[in-house]
């Protein structure tokens, strides 16, 4: 259903600007008659409210306009749990590379997105092993990027 | 005169062994990003934007401004060989290009496409050097008031021409805005919206932005589909050259697409997605046999390549006169010249002569070598296609997140980036465009300053916006633009993708 859709992320789109609304107030909306830090906050997130409100208004009285209808479709299914565990991937990657360091955590990433869609072993282990050798080579070696060495000193 | 002046030192600038060097890596990524769907100039832009800091302001804009006009090159390539548009503004290229290559004449159509580019983006250069000039004078002129109008016009023409639904285009011109205030305030240094991470006292960085909302979204949706075989047809570089009828069919729409490509470029949110649709819409209304487009038309192939090419090249006026970027890839420039301390503007020709021309003069030289290059190497390129894409997203991915990590060797930066795809996942699939949330994000702070200065002349009137010609004139047609489709009914717009 895209009008569904549409209400969800109208009302959070929503939600991020009565945040920012509420921070500009804190900030301060005038100084001594001028506009204050939380003036640009603060009328974005009125605009941005009310655009939501229009959007939201507008998808319940069902009035889709023929622009907004391009659309794809959402993934489900199969595809839908590739998708989630790709995001898991990265979120994993987000939270290890510190203390595990850039070439367990690559290593560790490559396995996990790889299989994403059923393979074998022998094909994923040696993958992973070159691909994460050659960003060793390409990012520490060449271009002397600094990588977390996290528990493996690398 | 001037323009040959202009000429030579732009091009004792370009061929400086170390600005050719940076030339050619440049449009050498620029038509790999081009060839491999799922990998767009932006991102690369901003993948190789950490890269850049050892270098030199001028050799750095060189290599990157090629990354983003050798992409408009490499599209074509995959769009006739496989019907895969590598860039969104292929997408016209594939209708007759593919179909001209299923009749055995891919060779034409990459060779018209080559020469159809550089001939576009060589036409697109001349006139950047003949109009710059009087306009960066003129901008000069402009103070706060100015700015803040001009930049809020921007807003409004990338809204307006970013494709799909108008109010979800300011909704996130508006988040764009909002994210752009995250950090020190500029005028009283108030720490705004930080939640005291370090991080974020800069401000919410571009790079990882563009390659949350640009990168992740597009490997995403291509992990939906199950992975597959590509189909290449076998192309031998000796039939690339277009017979005489070749040519004498594309001179017209080369000519149209050059100039149509150009005007249509020169306006912020056009990317490269509007010239060729426009162009093709141009030649199958002006041909003679409108019936054979969509069967392989020659013409259907060089007046959108070429189109595709000078509205690329065009967008670099309001970029480097009016500071003005027109599309996402040109947002992450214009951060890299940021960061090497320069503003693009008008000021920028005055103060740094030598990477305004040197700029200039490495397009000319980019576009030579992207014909020479691409016209040979189209073999390797049809190869780099062959890489099975499951192999392919992870190691964007990887490079994605160190490239991240690496800015400020900050696990913030990652978080921001990881944070963007979900959310850029999902504007994808819930029709919310990115391209002007990128364009907000990075124009916000200089937004904010000549709002808030203008505000200050004014004593917090809105008045000053209306009573000085250029803001009021700016001002208004925004606005008329913003309440037209509520007077007219809107016609379905072309959807734009990622846009180069």
């Amino acid at each position: 259903m895209p009008q569904d859709r549409d209400i969800m992320s109208s009302l959070f789109w929503a939600l991020v600007g009565v945040l920012f609304c509420i921070g500009g107030t804190n900030y301060g909306l005038r100084r001594s008659g001028i506009p204050g830090p939380g003036f640009l906050p603060f009328v974005t997130g009125l605009i941005l409210v009310a655009f939501s409100l229009i959007l939201l208004i507008s998808r319940l009285l069902k009035r889709e306009d023929a622009a907004g209808s391009v659309r794809e479709p959402m993934p489900s299914g199969e595809a839908l749990r590739r998708i989630l565990k790709a995001l898991g991937a990265l979120c994993l990657y987000v939270l290890i590379l510190e203390p595990l360091g850039f070439m367990l955590t690559t290593f560790l990433f490559m396995v996990l997105v790889l299989r994403l869609e059923p393979r074998r072993w022998t094909f994923i282990l040696p993958a992973a092993i070159g691909t994460t050798a050659f960003f060793f080579l390409l990012f520490k070696v060449l271009l002397r990027v600094p990588l977390p060495p996290g528990i493996l000193g690398y | 005169m001037d323009f040959f002046a202009h000429l030579q030192m732009a091009f004792t600038i370009a061929f400086e062994p170390m600005n050719l060097l940076m030339c050619f890596i440049g449009v050498l990524c620029g038509t790999l990003v081009g060839v491999l769907p799922g990998l767009g100039p932006s991102t690369t832009i901003a993948l190789l934007l950490p890269v850049t800091f050892s270098l030199s302001a001028v050799q750095s804009f060189i290599m990157l401004a090629g990354i983003f006009y050798g992409a408009l090159y490499g599209g074509s390539t995959t769009s006739i060989l496989v019907n895969i548009p590598g860039e969104a503004s292929s997408v016209m290229t594939a209708i007759d290009g593919y179909q001209m290559a299923k009749k055995g004449r891919a060779g034409p159509a990459l060779g018209i496409s080559a020469f159809g580019s550089f001939i576009g983006g060589t036409f697109a250069i001349i006139l950047i050097m003949l109009l710059a000039p009087p306009l960066a004078r003129m901008a000069l002129k402009f103070a706060f008031p100015e700015k803040a109008a001009l930049i809020f016009f921007g807003f409004t023409m990338v809204t307006y021409l970013s494709g799909g639904s108008l109010i979800k285009s300011l909704m996130m011109a508006a988040a764009g805005v909002l994210l752009s205030c995250v950090g020190t305030d500029l005028i009283t240094a108030t720490q705004r919206f930080t939640f005291g991470l370090l991080e974020l006292t800069d401000g919410i960085g571009i790079v990882p932005v563009v390659m949350g909302l640009f990168g992740i979204p597009e490997i995403l949706s291509n992990l939906e589909k199950p992975s597959r075989e590509v189909q290449v047809f076998e192309t031998k570089t000796s039939q690339l050259l277009p017979s005489k009828q070749d040519w004498k069919e594309s001179s017209g729409p080369i000519a149209r697409g050059s100039i149509l490509g150009f005007i249509v470029g020169l306006f912020p949110g056009a990317g490269g997605v509007l010239p060729s649709f426009f162009s093709y819409a141009l030649e199958r209304r002006l041909s003679k046999h409108p019936e054979r487009f969509g069967k392989g038309e020659i013409a259907g192939v060089a007046g959108p390549e070429t189109a595709n090419n000078a509205g690329g090249q065009a967008a670099f006026i309001p970029l480097l006169t009016l500071g003005l970027p027109c599309t996402p890839a040109l947002a992450v420039l214009m951060g890299a010249l940021m960061i090497h301390g320069l503003t693009p503007g008008p000021l920028l020709m005055r103060e740094n002569p030598q990477l305004f021309w040197g700029a200039i003069g490495s397009m000319y030289v980019g576009n030579a070598m992207l014909v020479l290059l691409n016209l040979p190497l189209i073999g390797l390129w049809v190869k780099i296609l062959r890489i099975p894409y499951y192999l392919l997203s992870p190691l964007i991915l990887v490079i994605c997140l160190i490239g991240a990590y690496s800015l400020n060797n900050s696990t913030v930066e990652l978080m921001i980036m990881v944070l963007c795809g979900i959310v850029g996942y999902l504007m994808n699939k819930y029709g919310y465009p990115a391209a002007p949330l990128v364009l907000a994000l990075v124009l916000g702070p200089m937004f904010e300053e000549s709002l808030r200065q203008s505000l200050i002349m004014s004593k917090g009137s809105l008045g000053i916006f209306f009573t000085r010609p250029i803001s009021a004139v700016l001002v208004i047609i925004s606005l008329a633009l913003l309440v037209s489709p509520l007077i007219f009914r809107k016609q379905e717009r072309p959807k734009g993708g990622e846009s180069a």
